[in-house]
């Protein structure tokens, strides 16, 4: 299984899988790079670094570039990568269609980025409003880079959606029943649902802003009949079932970790199952709570405030069941669990900042300022990054057969969270001081340089946490510990395989009659499907 | 066919169904504006006579997906693409109207949800004649186009009832 | 108020504030209890060499309903005080109401027209403790007009206005931005709320709708550079002029307080922007006009003259 050729043309899972990650760490580096251009023009007041122009086009790179070619794929590699392994399964159900949507990843990121070749960048922003969007307010080609790229990311999406749900349904171990399946592949599986139906109402929009863009059509176009406020609908009937497309696998993660580290089965796993499939129900009627600052009805309004509201209960529940689960443990401070902690704590604000917006009082002052970007990098960074760190501390292991360097770990672990809190927890300050978003500068009002160049120095520091993280991992694959199959003493199908499996992956699956298989062979005086509530 | 095929295509088209409700939904929306040049412009008996071509390949998609015979293949090849003949002749009456993508908000509407059913109806198109050409005996392959072909049809009676029915109700 | 989030200035703001803080609150209790319940079992539960595992426990039905439930209550407390303060901060409108003023998002400046006939652009001016109802539009993409101290934010949604209440608490001006991203100069798309007691607002707006007094000295040299410039086809300079409305409206702009949204309305400054509006908002819709500099004194007096 070495060589290049060998990994263009493969249709293992594994392999697949790696590519993805790898790909979104490239990633995350180019979008990385494109949040330090932003935060080096705003650390003061009327700098001139980067040009208006400029800026907005690497606004709008940073947003698009981090939510579906960073966030998007790296949590389908885990998937990918994972979920056949934790349900006991040699392959994903359609490996070439496995490797069809990887490769429609790679080239939708192309086409995106080729744009700057192309006589510049998309520059409306991730989420493209009408008619900003359009032909007379953005003539270079770069919007229609970016509608074309995420078509086919889109497409692929939904193609890696099809194949999750698949193999969950008809690939798993016997006696790996519903019940039993590790919480990280329900939540994948409840993802894919997501998927399925929020991207095509996204390709939906797409297609129709396409066709004002290159065929003159006018969807979304006021002077000739078309409607500003439609596109917004449609952009986030997908938008926010999206926020939880990009949180969910990662909750998943935390699911597995955090029992692991605590040497306790998650505290109600029905509840935690059913509470996503709640999440993924409500997502649906929430979309307006991006709209609220829009001359719509009160009684519609209100009706989608309690909505948004709503779906704060079972986000709650989980984070409640992860805190609980510690309760009565015997915590191991691994750097995974370091990361997994501080995502229980990180995602908390981030979770509670957003209920601000559902109540819509709050919303009509505080939407599009500074605030809202401290809310949702609070959820995605704080929240999926940071668990998305602690997954790659757990997994590396098997994935490489090495352990990660636990010292590089502590530095990576404590560098982004002091860079990461002060990077965005001063944003919620600004933004309550009026600073709006999407702004290349801002005028020297009291405060905002100050809180601006605090921003700038954590977002450096958060840098250099990102970069030991990267360091590690080329450290460790060449010297690093060898892990053997189970490093953590854990208990899903995973830690039964080799590390790294073997391209079959299991010579023999263990029997599965709880939901913690591994524990029951380990403990076979103790078994979970012989205790109440462990199955 | 397998079980997990059926289930595979069964989901993508549950994805598909999602893209042309959100089109449809555009359509609906901007009906009030348009219906009185959809009124005016559209040919229903034309367009019943296309619409029972697609319908009728449905029937020889089901007796070929049964039989796996080349004629009933062929059948269904011809019915689409007299389907799409007859979309194509609508469009160049709509156009002799002056009614194109751009110049009126029902062209808009009209040319981007029935062009983008007509692209899917090319795409089965062009995986029947390559099924045709190459693989006559793979079952499983003729299956899943068929099921594809189906869906296509079923979506296009609900564009019909609603750009056409309607319309003249 | 426990903490003066927004500054608040109008009755409005006051009441969001309101909101916000009880909401804070809230959100900080939350807070400490999911983090002193992690804290206190990282340092209560950490491992103990040579430990054992724990006995497993799988949850406990009671304590997952209780926290199903106690949040529910608590968002639909929430709710109920939201829809009060939407009700108070949109107060309905009479039926038919006409709006006291129309404020129009231009990129990348606003426009204002009072029933009188007055114009304005980027300085709206309003009387102190009266309610002014302001419709907000847009000609080309979506802006938003948010005061922070004043008002909500409102979309200016082409094709489909919206309504705010604006109205101070006391005199002040008030700085306001646009809050939707609208393109190149989204940033300095920003303007002022001036609000003074009722009988200077009735001056200011009887004078605003005066036609121009006519130039003299160098200033009527500047009204031959502004035609020649052709200046006149995106500006107007008096208010009763509505053709020209592509770029601000100039009628009486020396007595306003700020030049392109931001700069203080002096003749430096004001010499500067007519010499090259690209150098200092850069993207903005007014090409450099390539003047003698001479040919900018004489504009920069005529605009003076617009008082």
């Amino acid at each position: 299984m070495r060589g290049p050729r060998l990994w263009l043309s493969t249709v293992d899972h594994k392999q697949i899988g790696v590519m993805y990650m790898v790909t979104a760490l490239f990633f995350f580096l180019v979008g990385g790079i494109e949040a330090m251009m932003m935060r080096a023009q705003l650390s003061l007041p009327n700098l001139t670094v980067l040009a208006p122009e400029i800026y907005n086009q690497v606004f709008t790179m940073h947003g698009t570039t981090m939510i579906f070619l960073v966030v998007m794929p790296v949590l389908i590699g885990f998937g990918v990568y994972l979920v056949p392994l934790m349900i006991g399964a040699s392959e994903m159900a359609f490996p070439r269609l496995n490797a069809l949507t990887f490769w429609l990843q790679v080239c939708g990121g192309f086409l995106l980025y080729v744009s700057f070749l192309a006589g510049g960048a998309p520059d409306a922003g991730w989420f493209s409003y009408a008619p900003l969007s359009e032909k007379p307010y953005s003539p270079h080609p770069g919007l229609d880079y970016w509608a074309l790229g995420l078509l086919l990311l889109g497409f692929g999406t939904v193609l890696a959606a099809v194949n999750f749900i698949v193999t969950i349904a008809a690939q798993r171990a016997p006696g790996m029943t519903i019940r039993r399946l590790p919480l990280f592949a329900w939540m994948t599986l409840v993802n894919s649902v997501l998927i399925l139906f929020a991207l095509p109402a996204l390709n939906a929009a797409l297609v129709m802003l396409l066709s004002d863009r290159l065929l003159q059509a006018h969807f979304f176009d006021p002077a000739h009949g078309g409607s500003p406020v439609l596109w917004q609908h449609y952009f986030w009937i997908f938008g926010h079932p999206e926020v939880y497309i990009m949180v969910l696998p990662a909750f998943g993660m935390i699911s597995e970790i955090i029992p692991v580290f605590s040497r306790k089965p998650i505290f109600g796993y029905g509840f935690v199952a059913a509470s996503t499939v709640a999440i993924a129900f409500l997502s649906y009627g929430v979309w307006v709570h991006h709209m609220f600052a829009v001359a719509l009805g009160r009684v519609f309004i209100s009706v989608f405030a309690a909505l948004s509201m709503l779906i704060a209960v079972p986000t709650g529940v989980k984070i409640f069941a992860w805190a609980a689960t510690l309760v009565g443990g015997s915590i191991r401070f691994t750097t995974s669990m370091l990361f997994a902690v501080a995502f229980l704590l990180e995602f908390t604000i981030g979770g509670l900042s957003g209920v601000a917006f559902a109540t819509v009082p709050i919303d009509w002052e505080l939407t599009d300022t500074y605030f809202v970007v401290a809310h949702f990098h609070y959820v995605l960074f704080g929240g999926t990054a940071f668990a998305l760190f602690a997954g790659a501390y757990y997994w590396f292991p098997k994935i490489s057969g090495r352990l990660l360097n636990e010292t590089m770990g502590r530095w990576n672990f404590w560098l982004v969270v002091i860079g990461f809190n002060l990077t965005f927890f001063v944003q919620h300050f600004l933004g309550l001081m009026g600073m709006p978003r999407r702004v290349y500068t801002y005028p020297n009002l009291p405060g905002w340089a100050p809180l601006n160049l605090i921003s700038t120095f954590g977002a450096v520091i958060l840098g250099f946490g990102s970069l030991v993280f990267i360091c590690n991992i080329l450290a460790s694959l060449a010297f690093g510990a060898r892990a053997g199959n189970d490093p953590w003493d854990a208990w899903t199908l995973e830690w039964a395989a080799a590390s790294p499996p073997p391209p079959e992956n299991f010579a023999q699956v263990p029997a599965v009659r709880s939901r913690r298989p591994l524990w029951d062979l380990k403990h076979p005086e103790l078994p979970d499907w012989a205790a109440e509530g462990g199955d | 066919m397998p079980q997990r095929v059926r289930l595979g295509m069964a989901l993508f088209l549950l994805n598909e169904a999602v893209l042309f409700f959100m089109l449809i939904a555009a359509f609906v929306y901007f009906r009030g504006s348009t219906l009185a040049t959809a009124a005016s412009s559209l040919h229903l008996q034309a367009a019943s006579v296309y619409t029972a071509c697609l319908l009728a390949s449905s029937l020889t998609m089901w007796r070929a997906a049964a039989t796996g015979a080349r004629s009933w293949l062929g059948g269904t090849l011809a019915l689409g693409g007299l389907f799409l003949y007859g979309q194509g002749s609508e469009y160049v009456r709509l156009f002799r109207q002056h009614i194109t993508i751009s110049r009126t908000q029902f062209g808009t509407t009209f040319f981007t949800l029935t062009g983008v059913h007509a692209l899917h109806v090319l795409i089965g198109i062009v995986l029947l004649a390559i099924f045709l050409i190459l693989r006559p005996s793979h079952r499983t392959a003729l299956e899943a186009i068929a099921l594809y072909w189906y869906f296509v049809a079923a979506v296009w009676i609900f564009i019909f009832l609603i750009v056409y029915i309607w319309t003249f109700l | 108020m426990i903490w003066d989030a927004f500054r608040p200035q109008s009755p409005q703001v006051h009441a969001i504030a309101g909101l916000f803080d009880g909401f804070l609150i809230l959100a900080a209790v939350i807070f400490l209890i999911v983090a002193g319940l992690v804290g206190f079992s990282l340092v209560r539960y950490r491992a103990r060499a040579g430990a054992a595992d724990p006995r497993p426990t799988f949850g406990s039905r009671r304590i997952e309903i209780a926290w199903t439930a106690v949040p529910l209550l608590v968002v639909t407390v929430i709710f109920v005080f939201t829809v009060r303060t939407m009700a108070f901060v949109d107060a309905p409108r009479e039926p038919g109401q006409p709006p006291d003023l129309v404020i129009t998002g231009h990129q990348w400046w606003w426009e204002a027209r009072y029933p009188n006939g007055a114009a304005t652009a980027n300085e709206i001016h309003i009387p102190v403790s009266r309610r002014l109802l302001a419709r907000i539009e847009s000609v080309d993409v979506i802006h938003d007009f948010w005061t922070p101290q004043l008002a909500r934010k409102m979309d200016a949604v082409p094709g489909r206005p919206g309504y705010i209440w604006l109205e101070a608490d006391a005199p002040g001006a008030f700085a306001g931005a646009c809050a939707e991203f609208c393109g190149k100069q989204h940033a300095w798309m920003r303007f002022q709320v001036v609000a003074e007691p009722e009988a200077e607002f009735s001056a200011w707006l009887r004078h605003q709708a005066e036609l121009p007094a006519e130039p003299t000295g160098a200033a009527a040299e500047g009204t031959r550079v502004f035609r020649e410039q052709k200046c006149g086809d995106c500006h107007a300079v008096s208010a009763a002029d509505v053709r020209a409305a592509k770029g601000p409206s100039l009628a009486h702009i020396a007595t306003r307080n700020l030049l392109g949204g931001e700069l203080p309305n002096t003749s430096v400054n004001l010499a500067r922007w007519i010499a090259s509006p690209q150098s200092i908002k850069p993207g903005n819709l007014m090409p450099d006009p390539n003047l003698t500099p001479a040919g900018v004194q004489a504009l920069t007096a005529y605009l003076e003259s617009l008082r």
